[in-house]
């Protein structure tokens, strides 16, 4: 079944729809390369600014019935396109409309998990996923932390802001695995891939 | 006594005391349990509620809500409290222990429809208000507008009084208050100008017309006057634009397609005008078009002659940049362009800014090139 314009491919007895990197940073981490062996079916995600879906409904073919994807998003608007689009017809799929800054407000929504996916392009990103961590990431799980180095200051290189988040990630007791650009899908974006001490 | 858990979900609440479970239903269709539960959320416990709480009789508590924590702190039902997150294996077996859900292993299911329920409801009643406050702001950035024109004119009046020769040196309004809040002409120093962003050139011309100007002297009251005049028009203009970059937000976030025809601020006013983001769906585009000037339009229709071209929607570069004999055939274009814009954000459409602008500037292209008229 296809959920946005995205391409899909047939074969035999089952459907393959394109994950395209040009929409989605998870698609482009995957394709430079970066091991992401975490990453299997029947795991919970909490999936932080999850704006339309369009990575969301790809991790929800990944993990599969067995695994569960929370997804926070803030904006009234894109929330009403989430819920229509994947939400609705992916019973894995949990939507949670509320500000990812204060995860206390749905901490009974979320139960403890495997995975902080967080793409929020905020300034205080990397704050806002590692209160989540805290909050939700069971010990030894991962964090995918897509960065916008143009979000958190635009007059700066991208690559120092890169570091001085990872470095934040560090101090939180993070234990940072890789950091990497994401051109040439997007411009001026990372992802740091972090496991929680 | 035992630790106890508490567990909130949007079904109900499940209360485990040691080897015993206990669970509350909030209701049986979801609207009853999202109700009870954002209830709850929000720091209103109640009755049927607040007894099974108390009935359980708990003492040091485990729970995974922080709302059900100072609830039952502030009704005093358990001495020691704790919240963080469960494992989803915890909850799973709470919930089946309890038999708070017949059917057995169903309980994501149906939990899932609830959080579906939950955010529709919370993303339904952001929807509601945002146009009320979207018209206050842009009431208020007109008021301030008017205000800040007239603040102006008067500043111009009577600072002129004292320095009659500045006027012709500052064409920016701004500009202009900012030095005369400097106080008087020969407070006007060149470090000062250069830091209000003025080059070394206009600086000399300002500086030699205070050296031999006819203005009247100030006395120090005087001057003070002027000086808090000018503030006010200042943080006038400051409040403008802070309201003007909240409106362009909450615009291009609430109503993109609108805004992408229209511009944030138009797209504000026409909302304001039709009085909500639904009457102005609901308007005909003969009607957006003519939207700001009724009065032209009811004295057309009283007493006969020609009916305006254009309310409002004059304010856009696409009308008010273009030869006169165009602008008739492009009000009406952008009216209804306008109205489909505003449809497909009221009634859940795609974003498809993109396009409608597309759309929007080849067209007026054909009509410009028809009249052989050039946009200045």
């Amino acid at each position: 079944m296809r959920f946005y314009e995205e391409e899909s491919v047939s074969a035999e007895d089952a459907e393959y729809r394109v994950w395209n990197p040009f929409r989605s940073k998870l698609a482009a981490t995957i394709l430079k390369d970066v091991p992401l062996p975490f990453l299997h079916p029947d795991i919970r995600i909490l999936y932080l600014g999850t704006s339309t879906g369009t990575t969301v409904s790809h991790l929800s073919d990944l993990v599969g019935p067995g695994g569960s994807i929370y997804g926070v998003e803030f904006s009234a608007r894109v929330m009403r396109e989430f819920l229509e689009r994947v939400a609705r017809v992916r019973s894995n799929v949990f939507p949670i409309y509320a500000d990812a800054r204060d995860p206390e407000t749905y901490l009974d929504l979320v139960p403890r998990l495997d995975l902080v996916y967080c793409d929020v392009a905020q300034p205080d990103q990397t704050s806002i996923a590692v209160r989540n961590c805290r909050t939700f990431l069971r010990s030894g799980g991962w964090l995918l932390l897509a960065v916008k180095s143009r979000s958190i200051d635009v007059t700066r290189p991208p690559s120092e802001i890169y570091r001085e988040e990872a470095e934040k990630l560090r101090n939180a007791g993070f234990a940072v695995e890789g950091t990497v650009e994401l051109e040439p899908f997007s411009k001026d974006h990372a992802m740091i891939v972090a496991q929680q001490g | 006594m035992s630790r106890a858990t508490v567990l909130l979900t949007p079904l109900g609440i499940v209360i485990k005391k040691g080897r015993t479970y206990d669970h509350l239903r909030f209701g049986e269709d979801s609207e009853e349990c999202v109700h009870t539960y954002r209830d709850i959320k929000m720091g209103h416990l109640g009755d049927r509620e607040k007894k099974f709480l108390e009935g359980a009789d708990l003492d040091k508590v485990t729970t995974n809500s922080p709302a059900i924590a100072s609830l039952m702190e502030r009704n005093s039902l358990a001495g020691e409290l704790d919240a963080k997150a469960f494992p989803e294996e915890e909850i799973s077996r709470l919930i089946q222990r309890s038999s708070f859900v017949k059917e057995r292993g169903k309980e994501w299911e149906l939990l899932q429809t609830l959080y579906l329920e939950l955010a529709r409801y919370g993303v339904r009643e952001q929807m509601k208000n945002w146009d009320n406050l979207v018209i206050q702001e842009v009431s208020a950035l007109e008021e301030c507008r008017e205000i800040t024109n007239k603040l102006y004119e008067r500043l111009q009046e009577w600072y002129g009084l004292h320095f009659p020769e500045f006027a012709r040196h500052v064409k920016s309004p701004n500009l202009f208050v900012e030095i005369v809040a400097m106080g008087r002409r020969n407070d006007i120093t060149p470090p000062a100008l250069r830091k209000a962003g003025v080059d070394d050139q206009q600086a000399n011309r300002i500086r030699k017309a205070a050296e031999v100007s006819i203005g009247i002297d100030l006395e120090d009251d005087e001057v003070s006057l002027l000086k808090r005049e000018s503030r006010i028009f200042m943080s006038l203009v400051d409040l403008a634009k802070s309201l003007e970059t909240r409106i362009g937000e909450t615009m291009s976030e609430m109503a993109p397609n609108l805004t992408a025809v229209a511009g944030s601020i138009l797209s504000a006013k026409l909302v304001s005008r039709a009085g909500s983001i639904r009457k102005l769906a609901m308007l005909p585009a003969s009607t957006v078009q003519v939207l700001g000037a009724e009065k032209a339009l009811f004295r057309a229709l009283r007493k006969g002659g020609k009916p305006p071209k254009h309310g409002i929607i004059f304010e856009h570069p696409i009308i008010n940049q273009s030869p006169r004999v165009s602008r008739g055939r492009l009000a009406r274009l952008l009216a209804s362009k306008i109205t489909l814009a505003t449809r497909m954000d009221f009634f859940g459409g795609k974003d498809k800014a993109q396009e409608l602008k597309e759309n929007l500037d080849a067209k007026v292209e054909v009509i410009l090139k028809q009249r052989g008229g050039r946009r200045r």
